[in-house]
């Protein structure tokens, strides 16, 4: 690491002007990849986070790692995504970073089987071969305790979960040992165009950038505003759960067709519940609220494909607050005046894309062609219609 | 989705709680109670209608002074669910509760939150080998069972250790020794307050008349600076050392600490209701006005949850709360009110003494061993949490994420404090500053069928 450090000074020092910094706003998965993979080609880098690095959904969210069940128009992003994961212990310098397994979102019944048809035929249409049919004869045998009752599933294999800390915080380690600089806390109160370049007005003081890169996730809508970009996205709290520690049983992680779950088993023998169950989010205050009725409706779906979990404790549950836009596809693009780039607006899913963004992003930033067509996240694609 | 509505709705069903429930019906007003253990009394009074048959007089008047409060909430009327575990309230002051494998949402006008107190951690060297208990648990098997073990040592300080070593006594066990860790320097910062404390004759008689009831029969040792507590699977025996620094082993299979109880903010964190640092006090408490009322309007706290104030002052604080909710139902008793006020006045006047006096030397609030467990439930120690402190971590909750303290089933409860003081000496912020852990519900153990149960029923 060292070495690249050393060559990314001599290049600065040999340039005439000294570059003003890209400005990264929002330190979670997306803010830090893009970072990491600015820094690794060079770029000097700050970010800011009104909070803290992986404080929100990046920090709290399932950490499903899955081609599995995405938008068509995201597959390509996600497979770019996928090659990251797979040396994400060397790209980032840790160990176990991935577990590989496979994830499967099994049918319950018959509109589960239906839904898992057509979806299959529409993938293979656009030439994507990763998700397959399983029988319930294969899926029983690999998962023994699955519920007698299921009639099949739609299964990726090497799809899996990581630690969304973790792998957040390591492309933040990472970004920082490339030379990347972070400041946290600190909020951003306005970004204007001066003259040339960009100035960045903080609680803490103005920076000048030529490029801002808008990571800010749900409160992504407010930093595009300030640039003059109208991007809406909706603040939402998916709620999680994690249980007591259970004998291993399970290498794999569950999701149901048509319906909202995703569970998985970690090393330590606990089962995190998810799946998109809406708690209630306050941006503004930080805070999200659980709601009961919507952590016992997942639950129940967890009930229905492993029905031996009954007495199974909840240790805790929690939601993290993370922007939604109205099609659940990201922003992913540069904005309407030259030097802003946003990324934000996951909708959820946007943790296993988290190191293809970073490329992309840096791509934007250093005006290269991204590897995957960027175009179904365009910033502009709502103003447009109206 | 509620299934039942209550004008009031009282959790725990201690003094205070039991006390808020008299008022409130007798009022007229449509009062739930609920708690989780299988009879009322708190842990101050519990299992108290029970040993009243047999009347054991190992446990003292203290404890059978209770005896009217439970038969007169007996007797009261209130809705009471026994068993039954509060997990979250919502803002809409929707209650989710659990009860016999069933979960439920019922919802109140008014809630009185009174879930008491719990025991502030003591972790010396060895805190958590089996065999080491606290006070408190001490003190239950005893009411609830009858049980105890003979040769036990008694580390630690405040009234609630020297009750149980005197309830020990009385019922005929053997005590091997007391080991009183309050200092010099905390008898001379509460000097000051003996004045104010005498308004509580009856208390500081009751406190003399243990001591000297206690000391004829086992060994009080006072100022002790340092404990070790030593064994490999389980307790053998401890080391202490004297404030004219001789260090003393001595054999034990069972030893109890207490250091002191602390509100049980679980409940009113996790509702989102604000809090304060009592610096003085040196725990978390919620803000709440001289009625109980917190930082929700609809929402009282009342008893040791708002503020350690023991048990008398506990029923008062509920009554006060009560006939504050009753108030707001049209019937203003304000005579009462003000009497009430000026009794919890009255009863927290030895709080300053004993608050000063009771608050452990730091040496007693946060291991001094690096390999010392803080966290229990995910086996964290001393050195982890300093490693976590090394790489970046400035606050409890990014802790958590750091090094898993805080992350286990009793939810923060046992380490919270701790890991508090820890970050605080580390960036040299004040406690206040550093804050507490996020608390999220489910504030009870809740099981996944129990949860779904608000659904249905769970698959088979």
């Amino acid at each position: 690491m060292a070495t690249i450090n050393d060559a990314t000074v001599s290049v600065r020092r040999n340039t005439a002007a000294p570059t003003r910094p890209v400005v990264i706003i929002g330190a979670g998965i997306q803010g830090c990849a893009t970072a990491f993979f600015l820094s690794q080609r060079g770029q000097s880098v700050i970010v800011l986070d009104k909070d803290h690095v992986g404080r929100h959904a990046s920090g709290v969210n399932a950490g499903g790692v899955r081609r599995l069940g995405r938008d068509i128009n995201e597959i390509p992003l996600s497979l770019v995504a996928m090659d990251w994961w797979h040396q994400i212990n060397q790209l980032l310098d840790i160990e176990d970073g991935f577990h590989q397994q496979f994830y499967v979102k099994v049918a319950l019944d018959d509109a589960g089987a239906n839904l898992a048809g057509s979806r299959i035929q529409q993938l293979e249409k656009a030439g994507f071969k990763h998700e397959k049919w399983v029988e319930p004869e294969q899926l029983h045998r690999r998962i023994p305790h699955l519920t007698k009752s299921i009639i099949g599933g739609v299964l990726v294999e090497g799809d899996g979960w990581a630690l969304p800390w973790r792998i957040t915080r390591a492309f933040y380690e990472q970004a920082v040992k490339l030379g990347a600089e972070f400041r946290t806390p600190v909020s951003v109160q306005s970004v204007d165009y001066v003259g040339d370049h960009w100035q960045v007005t903080t609680n803490v003081g103005k920076l000048e950038a030529d490029n801002v890169v808008n990571c800010a996730g749900a409160w992504g809508a407010q930093i595009a505003k300030m640039v003059g970009d109208d991007m809406p996205v909706e603040a939402h709290a998916p709620m999680l759960v994690v249980t007591d520690r259970q004998p291993l049983f399970l290498d794999a992680v569950i999701g149901v067709m048509g319906g909202t779950l995703s569970l998985k088993q970690l090393d330590n023998g606990s089962m995190v519940i998810g799946g998109g169950m809406r708690g209630v989010a306050d941006p503004d205050q930080n805070k999200t609220q659980l709601t009961p009725v919507g952590l016992s409706k997942f639950v129940m779906t967890a009930g229905r494909v492993f029905s031996h979990l009954r007495d199974v404790s909840i240790l805790r549950a929690w939601a993290g607050i993370e922007g939604y836009t109205a099609d659940n596809l990201p922003f992913i693009g540069r904005g309407s005046q030259p030097g802003i780039i946003h990324g934000f607006g996951f909708s959820a899913h946007g943790f296993q894309l988290g190191p293809g963004v970073g490329e992309v992003l840096a791509d934007l930033v250093m005006a290269r062609q991204p590897r995957v067509d960027i175009s179904p996240f365009a910033p502009q694609r709502f103003s447009k219609l109206s | 989705m509620t299934d039942q509505h209550f004008q009031v709705a009282i959790i725990g069903a201690g003094p205070a709680g039991m006390a808020a429930a008299c008022t409130t019906t007798k009022a007229g007003l449509h009062t739930i109670v609920i708690d989780d253990q299988k009879d009322s009394g708190g842990q101050v009074y519990r299992n108290l209608r029970a040993n009243h048959s047999l009347s054991p007089t190992y446990l003292g008047d203290s404890y059978y002074a209770g005896t009217k409060l439970s038969n007169d909430f007996a007797a009261c009327g209130a809705n009471y669910w026994t068993d039954c575990a509060v997990w979250q309230i919502t803002s809409s002051h929707e209650i989710a509760l659990v009860s016999r494998g069933e979960a439920k949402l019922i919802t109140a006008d008014y809630i009185i939150i009174a879930t008491g107190a719990i025991e502030r951690a003591m972790p010396v060297k060895g805190w958590t080998l089996p065999g080491v208990m606290s006070v408190g648990g001490a003190q239950t098997l005893l009411k609830q069972a009858a049980l105890g073990a003979d040769d036990a040592v008694f580390v630690g300080s405040g009234p609630l250790l020297y009750l149980t070593v005197w309830q020990y006594i009385k019922a005929g066990l053997s005590v091997r020794a007391v080991l009183d860790t309050t200092g010099r320097s905390q008898w001379l910062s509460a000097l000051p307050f003996a004045p104010l404390a005498f308004l509580q004759p009856d208390m500081l008689a009751m406190g003399q008349k243990w001591l000297r009831e206690i000391r004829q029969k086992v060994d009080v040792i006072t100022n002790v600076e340092e404990v070790e507590i030593a064994g490999r699977s389980q307790v053998e025996g401890l080391s202490y050392t004297t404030s004219s620094g001789e260090r003393i082993d001595l054999p034990a299979k069972h030893v109890f600490l207490h250091q002191g109880v602390i509100p049980n903010i679980n409940l009113s964190m996790a509702t989102g209701l604000e809090h304060r640092w009592d610096q003085k006090a040196h725990y978390w408490a919620p803000v709440t006005d001289a009625t109980g009322k917190s930082s929700d309007e609809q929402i009282y706290i009342a008893g040791d949850g708002s503020g350690v104030g023991g048990a008398k002052a506990a029923a008062i604080t509920g009554q006060l709360s009560a006939s504050a909710i009753v108030a707001r139902h049209g019937k203003p008793r304000l005579m009462a009110q003000l009497y009430y006020k000026l009794r919890h006045l009255h009863f927290l006047s030895i709080r300053p003494f004993l608050d000063r006096l009771y608050l452990p030397e730091v040496q007693f609030r946060i291991p001094q061993n690096d390999e010392t467990i803080i966290c229990r439930c995910e086996a964290v120690t001393k050195a982890d949490i300093n490693g976590a402190l090394g790489s970046g971590a400035t606050g409890p909750n990014q802790l958590k994420a750091f090094s898993r303290a805080g992350m286990g089933r009793c939810q923060g409860r046992t380490c919270g404090l701790m890991v508090q003081e820890m970050i605080a000496d580390h960036t040299g912020q004040s406690m206040a500053a550093i804050g507490y852990y996020r608390i999220r519900p489910p504030v009870k153990p809740i099981t996944l069928a129990e949860l779904a149960s608000l659904e249905g029923a769970w698959p088979q």
